[in-house]
């Protein structure tokens, strides 16, 4: 059997799409139960492995690992272990000799989770890579728009901000239109990825064009630490060109979704009070973010039907 | 040294191309070249071609302060092993020519190698890139080649006046054209693959930028220039357009550039990450279509130890070896006349390094022995462990390559035999 892997959404395809959406499901009923932890996962080893901070998601990662009953192992390893002469490779030879099922990673750099592959006979989930992909939040965007809308196919989604330096359009580019969703890229060029054209989507420098068509209005977080010079005049002026106003969310279709994968820069990219808006299911989406993490860790990792999870008693 | 007799092969020079016997006297040089020959020694060399040997004028060969990604014995193994009688070695990093004594320093080393050490210079101080460094001292200890790409190109006026004080000294500068002034954190080629993988590209026109600003002050200075790992049709043609306005100019492309293309990177393996980076397929069939306007191919031989590529794709250094691939990566991927393909191999690189009267040429009687000898048909899939270099990770791992060479002489020395390298005792 080939060993499964979430590196991007192309390991997944639209039948492995749905199959997470669907264990997410049976997974949302476990979280919602008095105690909210399966042993679908006991005796599995799981490495977080985040090269890169961030606290969300290792987190939701981990407490989703928790409510499987797997181990967690959490290395945190900053740049040092590259100075001191050892590399990607020899680090992740040793964490594999530890004998672990599979490796979280997180790194700034794209493309490292097709490296550890090659690398460790553990599957391995990416969760984040540089600007490349972070396939899990957008399976927890699927799942948050299924939940609201009831389907993808056929909603116009519109993804607006810093496209060129995020991995999360990358990855939500891919698992919206292979649910048959379609979908605009709306950004000043200077943060549009060069040739986007070919990626299957609309894209355009025009925001208010989109918003009274959008079914989804997705707003990227600027990503400030990842910019060296200035894509954009000022901050100022890119939350009056291609922020997500009170007036302009006023201009929304009824049923349509205000989304943000968080951190939010409030008053740059979405107004301060956006998540208060009766359209905004950014909520929901860290709330989905620990169901989704635990479907996707057991179907690397699981076994037999997820029809019947049993529990714990709570005596 | 005996007398040897290269029996049966085709031999081919600068302007000939004849099947017959090549003699070399007990001196290390070519005695006679005809047919029905007889030699106290005899190598069989029937089917092979025999051509005078290559020259790179673009590696890196380690030094004194590096002797872990390559040293010059095992550098220069190497260059033998792909054919090489001479090899420009570039100094990188802290071991600078730019003084007179560094580069006597530097060339005492060759004498472990195995082939000959052209030492370039540097036009500029190690520590301070806007200084001209003392070029003529330089050019007196036998230095023909200065290496000029230090500043940066907003620093016009130093680069101007390299040139203009390099032409007492009928010297070449050399440039390489990756300056990051378009892209700082650029890593590979821009264009789709770049933007799907969400790795910073390093634009087409950055390069072309700088060939046209270096060639526009080589027509305006009149100074002997030669540009370093090309990568665009568009440069090209820019280098060509100088030239015929009377511009001395010449270019070299690199193996790996006209053999691989930007879409390996999608492995995100950092054996790929060269600098300039390898680019589109389209891009490299425009390129190979002016080759024959090209000067030589250079191999940016650029050896690193293994561990330092086995990291993340940006976190990696640039650079891959390419002195065992490069007659391989040439045959297999030009469509041109194999007697072209030694031209950009053999004797127009020995003329851009000064060395014409000992390495390239024409093999006539009374030269020194410098020659190739290879199989232009048998291919073979490339493997960097089993290679002379020191450093095993290189682009061209498990590439399909055409040509091998079986015998490389120096000086009439037998360097490889039967694909061996000999033990040179010097």
């Amino acid at each position: 059997m080939t060993k499964k892997h979430i590196r991007g959404i192309d390991d997944l395809g639209k039948s492995g799409i749905e199959e997470i959406l669907v264990l997410s499901d049976h997974f949302r009923e476990v979280s919602n139960r008095r105690i909210p932890k399966v042993p679908a996962l006991r005796g599995k080893t799981i490495a977080l492995l985040f090269y890169e901070d961030s606290t969300r998601t290792r987190l939701s990662f981990e407490t989703a690992s928790k409510r499987l009953s797997a181990d967690s192992l959490n290395f945190s390893i900053g740049s040092s272990s590259v100075k001191k002469g050892e590399s990607l490779r020899d680090t992740i030879e040793t964490i594999s000799a530890m004998g672990v099922d599979a490796i979280v990673v997180r790194h700034g750099s794209a493309g490292v989770p097709w490296l550890l592959q090659r690398w460790t006979d553990a599957a391995v989930i990416n969760a984040g890579d540089g600007s490349h992909e972070h396939p899990t939040q957008a399976l927890l965007d699927c799942y948050t728009i299924r939940k609201q809308l009831g389907e993808l196919n056929g909603k116009k989604i519109s993804i607006v901000g810093d496209i060129k330096h995020s991995r999360v359009a990358r990855s939500n580019v891919k698992a919206f239109l292979a649910l048959g969703a379609s979908v605009t890229l709306v950004a000043p060029k200077t943060l549009m990825p060069f040739n986007s054209d070919d990626w299957g989507v609309e894209t355009t420098d025009q925001f208010d064009s989109v918003i009274e068509d959008s079914d989804v209005l997705y707003m990227l977080r600027m990503q400030l630490e990842r910019q060296q010079k200035s894509f954009v005049p000022s901050l100022r002026e890119y939350a009056k060109e291609y922020g997500l106003s009170d007036s302009r969310a006023k201009n929304m279709k009824p049923e349509s979704l205000i989304m943000h994968p968080g951190p939010m820069n409030r008053g740059v990219e979405v107004s301060s009070t956006i998540k208060e808006n009766p359209k905004s299911v950014i909520n929901n989406q860290v709330a989905n973010g620990v169901i989704i993490r635990m479907s996707a860790l057991y179907h690397l990792l699981g076994s037999g039907s997820v029809n019947k999870l049993e529990g714990f008693s709570d005596e | 040294m005996s007398e040897l007799l290269l029996q049966g092969g085709r031999v081919i020079d600068k302007s000939g191309d004849r099947f017959a016997d090549v003699l070399i006297d007990s001196e290390g040089r070519i005695a006679e070249i005809g047919k029905g020959l007889k030699g106290r020694e005899t190598l069989d060399v029937q089917g092979k071609i025999v051509s005078s040997g290559f020259v790179d004028l673009n590696a890196y060969l380690g030094g004194p302060e590096d002797q872990l990604s390559e040293t010059i014995i095992s550098g220069t193994e190497s260059a033998v092993k792909g054919g090489y009688t001479a090899v420009v070695a570039i100094a990188r990093n802290s071991v600078v020519a730019d003084n007179a004594s560094s580069v006597k320093a530097l060339m005492e080393l060759s004498e472990e190698a195995s082939c000959e050490i052209i030492v370039a210079g540097s036009a500029t101080l190690h520590n301070d890139a806007g200084t001209m460094s003392p070029l003529g001292e330089i050019s007196d200890a036998g230095v023909k080649l200065f290496s000029a790409s230090g500043p940066p190109l907003t620093d016009f006026e130093t680069t101007r006046r390299i040139m203009e004080y390099s032409q007492k000294y009928d010297i070449t500068l050399l440039y390489s054209c990756s300056n990051s002034f378009l892209s700082p954190k650029g890593v590979m080629n821009e264009g789709a693959v770049s933007s799907q993988l969400g790795i910073p590209g390093i634009p087409a026109v950055a390069e072309e930028i700088e060939v046209f600003q270096l060639s526009q002050l080589a027509l305006l200075t009149g100074a002997n220039l030669h540009f370093q790992q090309i990568s665009t049709a568009k440069s090209i043609e820019i280098i060509n357009e100088a030239k015929s306005n009377g511009a001395s100019i010449t270019c070299e492309v690199s193996p790996h550039h006209i053999s691989l293309d930007e879409s390996f990177i999608t492995s995100f393996d950092a054996r790929y990450k060269v600098l300039p980076p390898l680019r589109s397929k389209q891009e490299i069939a425009s390129v190979k279509e002016l080759i024959t306007s090209v000067d030589a191919i250079a191999t940016g031989h650029s050896p690193c130890q293994d561990h330092l590529k086995h990291q993340a794709f940006a976190d990696a250094p640039f650079g891959t070896t390419g002195l065992e691939a490069a007659l391989g990566a040439s045959i297999m991927h030009l469509d041109i006349p194999l007697k072209e393909i030694l031209r950009l191999l053999s004797w127009s690189p020995a003329e851009i390094a000064g060395i014409a009267d000992t390495h390239g040429g024409d093999l006539v009687p009374g030269r020194p022995a410098n020659l190739a000898v290879f199989d232009p048909e048998v291919t073979w899939v490339f493997e960097g462990d089993l290679m002379a270099s020191k450093c095993s990770v290189t682009a061209f791992e498990d590439i399909e390559l055409k040509g091998l060479v079986s015998h490389t002489l120096v000086d009439g020395k037998l360097v490889v035999i039967d694909e061996v390298v000999q033990d040179h005792g010097k």
